[in-house]
């Protein structure tokens, strides 16, 4: 079984193999032949972008416009578009998957995967005056970067196409400016750039932020020799130099350490590409032949039927060619622990006790025996080495060895770098593999992958906007964490507003959805969400908004069909701008409310001097509302005022009151009359207005009293036509503690209070006397508590003789 | 140990208080309080002087219109979330910077809620970049066993009169922390337009913030109600001691504060349950509570004469074991009987003129002897103008409208005694339907409708019943009228207003707990009400919890906790604030 396995393998020094196998066969269409082409690739098993290279002669088909042309990785045709925008010097992919252009005049167009514009920027005016020659495009796994050769032969980078926040030059190298390098490259650390730049056999640094190249301490061991090529490993740690002579140099980046010098042997003039297979052996493609050069002495030879195309990545190369894809790297130790046989590695064991099992052999215990201890280590081993192969029956063949001794997932161990993976499978749009993965995988926000698919169905879908709204919502709508703002955000960005305003309405909070609402100028629809909500903060919000944007006239119209917006409005009116608030009341034409205003303004003491002329503007807002009763009340009032101001000329006190929010009323004024002994005003007074008998009375009573006038207060009780009675007197005289005066009013107080009367005056004896002559039980057990001894015999005799 | 309900509603208030003093934690270092005087009574129920000295506040003052002295650098201000005080607020903070601007620093504490315009304002004042703002909003006070309130006593304001909803979130959420101390109830029922808001807010906070569990839930049925429900319950005057403590000095947070020309008692007094007396008379029908107060009184003095005979060890017994006692319950009982003769030198007067209007507009009889009342209140100063807008409003509520030429007198008089500006109250009055005039029965453009009218008007059709008389006849809030009832020990709910009326809430939850109704018949009797069951089995319910938005009046706690005692269901009272009639007629006069 082992055998099966290794079945590829070629060894690589003394005890590491290396292997190639197939992991696409390729889609091709017809015309694509490697030999006219240029590629460019992704990392990551990632596009393939084609172009015809110009380089190669080829019969031209077609217009004179290059098409640029977009795979996958597997040679399958994602999408093209012609090129029509000058020179392309290089092309290269970014870590998200966007396809980078760069011109001659410096600028990088930028394509999404589906060949969609997105944008472009430039790299500087000096790069495009001189004209750029050379560029190259590098990725780390958080950015992307661009750096361009001039044909002045300086450099400019951006650390990140992402954020183009400066153009940086680098320094200059040694040699002039007609001196172009025989090769450069980029290296990245971890924030910033630098470039290693070959001219002859020297290799300078040239890092941005410094003034001056430095030089590399290489001794390739030849003086005479020219670097004709150099490459960088996929970590930016390892550095290969390929010489005119055929001499290859391997070591660090910084040039320090060596690892290994070697020769080439040349199959062919020219090398197509060198570049590192991980960071432990460096590949040179020669067109049809690989070599592979490791560290010691190490070396193999790959041929292939006919050209091939090499792309770097982390810890393999890809090989592509007109028929296949194909992988290159050394066998992970893991892998080679377990497969190689005789090894006693915790995991090959484990394997073995495996296989054994199945064929149900006692074997399968010994076996388990040897791995015992290492139980843990042996499982990790099978399970990372299932990682490592491709072939599903080789990997299902280690995770049941894994199995066999406890379940524990992959996941657990990839989680961090699958998250990754998922990134990558949203911008290629494989959203439901992606959503399969998540759920399979357990990983905890699906909702970032659902969402994706939404804004992207949002931004490319080109049908009907109810039938798209609602498949998004068909999707994603019982989905926690799905923040349908987003999507709609998107909608909006892409210029889909009907579609952005279907989408907002699935947005559960309104805090969310108003300020999108307000964007798309939906000022009612936010309104009224706003309304619903119940969050008048948001209503304000919305109010404030809409009213500076369309006119105070129009939105006074346009809320009256929202009541508790309008409530709100008023309010915030009569709080802020009286005037507004007119004017939505005279366009409602409600001049009760107008007449209000002009009450409550006439009530403040600041406009005490125009008081007269706003309860005028009351009057005819009354009028017009035909309420002609509260008209009349205004002429009233105004009529008072008059005889106020008169009375105050004529008396010199006050009959207004200018200081507060109060006007005096009639009756005060009345009084006033009465206390200054101007009984005919007063009565002049109330016969005008109609102030009833009862009240004028007991105002008469009260004021006399509080004069202690007693005399004319008997005479006023003998007016005829008493209307109060005798109650007031006594009580006013009872006020002033005049028992003999409020005696005087007793016999004319009615029957029925007769009791309560004598018993204020404190004569308990009569009041008994009388509660026993109107046989009322209840009174006299009421005067009983309150009599002395002797009293309370008589009452109580009374009592009972009422009893019987 | 089984914690008893009204210990667990206790957390509310460790709640409140963890979330102010974790405010002024981050505040470091000794600081100025500035409090809003509407807010310190609230902040006496949250958290004590001392924990505030802990917390590092140094000096307390009022938010007051002059200049507050400076003891620290630091000052905090406490105050309402909205914009006026805020305003004050700010103008105070920018007279001190540019006075003196030596290193101090501002904060603000918003109680409420953190509006858009309050912080626009600030910044427009250009105090923003002064301040840090910091949000507080207590949980429901507990003010006695069992009745949770907000305190929010513009509330009834804002909703009723200005339609301002902006503070039903914080109602929202004071229901789910309720909730979350009681467990989320299995059945609801929500009345009124306001509570559907509320309760439409409560569920996305549950979605949101969490559901509690549901198995240990010690709710049964939690009502949400508006206080439009039953505004004869707020309008009638009620005949318990709490009820006209309230109506003559105002109950705020639990505090009563006598103010009285004779006996002025300076200081607030709090109302609570710890006080054995007051918790004896609190629910006592007023004609009780006298004879009560006597009888202590007599028991004290009898207590005194014995310490007088008392031999040498019984009395260092006494001095030592119960003089604190008896000098401690002299002085509540003092307090109480000077509060008795407050509220009687303030409403004996009129008291029975007054219960007997109330009495016959209830009953929608003797109207002419009614009107004449109301008229003679007027003209002979028997009340405050509050008092007979009340009337007024009782009326227009229990008819349905006062007649065109009824309330055209009423009113005209009512503007000769208090003035022409009150037209606005009568239309605010009028839009809230309190006060409103009985449609005419024949347009005004015919002949002689005005004579036709007036006889129609003078027929009485015996057929004809008012909304609210039917409603009542429903839930049969009028009891049925018997003799020999003891209004010292009551058997039915009415007796807060004495025998008159049931307030409305109390007799449904009876009427449930007696088995009479279901709570699935409510929408079909309270108007725009609708039930939610999760599920509950009705049968088992031993717990009510009624959370009236708009606040709650004395009457009805009186009753509800009578109907405790009756039926031994347990009923849990909240409520954004105490109210009375006169409070609700004050909020038509602040406009």
């Amino acid at each position: 079984m082992g055998a099966l396995l290794k079945g590829e393998w070629s060894n690589f020094g003394k005890d590491e193999y290396f292997r190639k196998f197939e992991a696409y066969s390729m889609q091709w269409p017809p015309e694509i032949s490697l030999d006219t082409l240029s590629l460019t690739s992704a990392p990551f098993g990632g596009l393939i972008a084609v172009v015809r290279d110009r380089k190669k002669v080829v019969k031209i088909q077609g217009g004179s416009k290059p098409v640029l042309s977009i795979y996958n990785a597997a040679g399958v045709f994602v999408s093209s578009f012609v090129w029509d925008s000058g020179h392309i010097i290089q092309m290269g992919w970014s870590s998200g998957c966007d396809l980078l252009c760069v011109r001659e005049d410096g600028q990088v167009l930028i394509y999404d995967m589906f060949s969609n514009f997105k944008h472009k920027f430039g790299m500087g005016k000096e790069a495009q005056d001189i004209k750029v020659v050379d560029a190259k495009i590098f990725c780390t796994t958080n950015r992307t970067g661009v750096a361009v050769l001039t044909t002045a032969n300086t450099i400019f980078l951006v650390n990140n196409v992402k954020e183009v926040l400066k153009v940086r030059k680098l320094p200059e190298a040694p040699g002039g400016v007609n001196n172009s390098p025989s090769a450069w490259v980029v290296v990245c650390e971890d924030r910033s750039s630098k470039v290693l730049f070959a001219r002859e056999k020297y290799i300078y640094c040239l890092s941005e932020g410094e003034t001056h190249a430095t030089l590399l301490p290489i001794n390739l061991g030849d003086d005479s020799c020219l670097v004709k090529d150099l490459a960088v490993s996929f970590n930016f740690e390892m550095l290969a130099v390929l010489t005119n002579r055929g001499k290859l140099w391997m070591g660090s980046v910084d040039g320090t350490s060596c690892r290994r010098i070697c020769d080439v042997r040349c199959s062919s003039p020219h090398h197509s590409q060198m570049m590192w297979c991980g960071n432990y052996a460096v590949v040179i493609n020669w067109g049809q032949n690989l070599d592979v050069f490791g560290f010691d002495e190490e070396y193999i030879s790959y041929p292939f039927d006919d050209s091939v195309f090499c792309v770097q990545e982390i810890d393999c190369i890809r090989v592509i060619s007109n028929h296949s894809t194909d992988l290159i790297q050394k066998v992970p130790k893991v892998v080679q622990d377990i497969f190689v046989y005789s090894n006693s590695s915790p995991g090959s064991s484990l394997l073995s006790a495996s296989y054994q099992f199945q064929k149900k052999s006692h074997l399968a215990n010994e076996y388990l025996l040897l791995v015992k201890g290492n139980l843990f280590t042996a499982v990790m081993q099978c399970i990372d080495a299932a990682g490592h192969q491709f072939d599903v029956e080789a990997q299902r063949t280690l995770m049941k060895a894994a199995q066999s001794a406890s379940p524990l997932t992959f996941n657990q161990l990839h989680t961090l770098t699958l998250q990754g993976l998922m990134e990558l499978l949203m911008i290629r749009r494989h959203h439901f593999l992606a959503l399969d993965l998540a759920s399979f995988l357990k990983m905890p926000d699906s909702s970032k992958i659902q969402l994706h698919w939404a804004c992207y169905k949002v931004q490319h879908s080109k049908e009907d906007v109810n039938k798209v709204a609602q498949e998004i919502k068909n999707k994603l709508g019982n989905t926690k964490n799905v923040s349908f703002r987003e999507i709609a955000d998107e909608a909006f960005a892409c210029g889909k507003h009907d579609l952005a305003i279907k989408l907002i309405e699935y947005e559960p909070r309104a805090d969310l959805q108003i300020p999108l609402l307000l964007k798309l100028k939906e000022h009612f629809l936010a309104l009224n969400k706003a309304i619903e909500s119940g969050n008048t903060d948001l209503v304000y919000a919305v109010l404030d908004h809409t009213g500076k944007k369309i006119g105070e006239a129009d939105f006074q119209m346009a809320i009256r069909r929202y009541p508790l917006a309008q409530a709100l409005y008023l309010k915030h009116c009569a709080h802020h701008n009286k005037d507004l608030l007119k004017d939505v009341f005279t366009q409602e034409d409600d001049h009760k409310s107008l007449a209000e205003l002009s009450i409550k303004e006439g009530l403040d003491p600041r406009n005490s001097s125009t008081k007269d002329a706003l309860l005028v503007a009351a009057h005819e807002s009354y009028k017009r509302a035909k309420l002609d009763v509260n008209a009349q009340l205004c002429d009233e009032q105004l009529k008072l005022f008059k005889y106020q101001r008169n009375f105050e000329d004529k008396y010199r006190t006050a009959f207004t009151d200018n200081s507060s929010q109060k006007w005096p009323s009639l009756h005060e004024t009345v009084k006033q009359l009465l206390k200054l002994g101007e009984i005919k005003l007063a009565d002049r007074l109330r016969t005008e207005y109609k102030v009833p008998d009862r009240r004028y009375w007991w105002l008469r009573i009260q004021i006399l009293g509080e004069q202690e006038d007693f005399a004319e207060l008997e005479k006023f009780s003998k007016q005829k036509k008493n209307p109060i009675g005798f109650e007031p007197f006594v009580d006013i005289c009872l006020k002033k503690e005049k028992k003999i005066e409020a005696k005087k009013y007793l016999p004319k107080v009615r029957d029925e209070l007769k009791v309560q009367y004598y018993t204020k005056l404190g004569m308990l004896e009569e009041a008994a006397q009388i509660a026993y002559d109107r046989r009322d039980p209840d009174a006299l057990k009421m005067l009983a508590s309150l009599c002395d001894p002797i009293l309370k015999e008589k009452v109580n005799l009374y009592i009972r003789t009422l009893g019987k | 140990m089984q914690v008893s309900l009204d210990e667990k509603l206790g957390a509310l208030s460790q709640i409140s208080q963890r979330k102010l003093l974790d405010i002024l934690t981050k505040i470091s270092g000794r600081k100025d309080l500035i409090i809003d005087s509407s807010l310190i009574k609230p902040l006496e129920r949250i958290v004590g002087v001392s924990k505030l000295r802990a917390h590092g506040v140094d000096k307390i003052y009022k938010l007051e219109k002059g200049d507050i002295p400076f003891t620290n650098t630091q000052r905090v201000f406490f105050v309402n979330s909205d914009l006026i005080t805020v305003k004050h607020v700010s103008d105070k903070i920018n007279g001190e910077i540019s006075q003196k601007n030596d290193g101090n620093s501002y904060h603000i504490i918003l109680v409420g809620r953190k509006l858009q315009s309050v912080v626009n304002m600030l910044e427009t004042e250009g105090t923003l970049g002064y301040v840090s703002l910091f949000v507080f909003q207590w949980e429901l006070i507990k003010l006695d066993t069992k009745f949770l309130s907000m305190e929010f006593h513009s509330l009834y304001k804002s909703l009723f009169v200005d339609g301002d909803q902006s503070y039903l979130p914080v109602l929202a959420r004071s229901i789910w922390t309720l909730c979350t101390i009681l467990g989320r109830p299995l059945v609801t029922v929500v009345q009124g337009k306001h509570s559907q808001v509320i309760d439409k807010m409560l569920g996305k906070m549950f979605e949101e913030l969490g559901t509690p569990n549901r198995s240990d839930s010690e709710v049964g049925c939690m009502f949400i109600v508006d206080r439009d429900v039953d505004y004869a319950s707020s309008l009638l005057t009620g005949c318990t001691y709490s009820c006209l403590l309230d109506e003559v000095f105002g109950i705020k947070s639990g505090i009563v504060e006598i103010k009285d020309n004779k006996n002025d008692i300076p200081g607030g007094y709090f109302l609570s349950s710890a006080d054995e007396v007051y918790s004896q008379i609190k629910g006592r029908h007023f004609s009780d509570v006298f004879p009560y107060l006597s009888t202590k009184t007599k028991e004290l003095s009898q207590t005194k004469e014995k310490s007088q005979t008392m031999a040498i060890h019984e009395m260092k017994q006494f001095i030592s074991k119960e003089l604190s006692a008896v000098t401690n319950f002299k002085k509540k009982l003092a307090y109480h009987i000077s509060a008795c003769e407050s509220i009687i030198s303030h409403m004996g007067h009129r008291y029975e003129g007054l219960q007997n209007a109330e009495q016959n507009i209830l009953e929608s009889r003797s109207r002419r002897e009614t009107l004449t009342y109301i008229e003679d209140c007027l003209s002979m100063n028997i009340c405050d103008k509050y008092a007979v807008l009340r009337l007024m409003c009782l009326m227009s509520l229990t008819q349905d409208g006062l007649f065109p030429d009824e309330l055209q007198r009423l009113k005209l008089q009512f503007f000769h005694m208090f003035g022409y500006q009150h037209l606005t109250v009568f239309h605010a009055l009028e839009k809230s339907g309190l006060c409103v005039e009985q449609p005419a029965l024949l347009s005004t453009e015919v002949k002689g409708v005005n004579l036709a009218n007036k006889v129609v008007q003078a027929v009485p059709l015996p057929t004809r019943k008012s909304t609210f008389t039917n409603f009542a006849q429903k839930l049969k809030l009028f009891p049925p009228v018997g003799d020999n009832y003891e209004l010292n020990n009551p058997t039915d709910l009415s007796y807060v207003f004495g025998r008159a009326y049931i307030p409305a809430l109390c007799q449904i939850v009876n009427q449930i707990c007696k088995k009479e109704i279901t709570i699935e018949d409510l929408p079909k009797i309270l108007p725009n009400c609708t039930v939610k069951n999760l599920g509950g089995d009705q049968q088992n319910f031993r717990t009510f919890l009624i959370y009236i938005v708009g606040g709650v009046t004395y009457a009805e706690i009186s009753a509800f906790q009578l109907l405790e005692k009756l039926t031994g269901f347990q009923i849990v009272i909240a409520s954004s604030s105490t109210i009375n009639g006169n409070s609700i007629m004050k909020s038509f006069f602040q406009q």
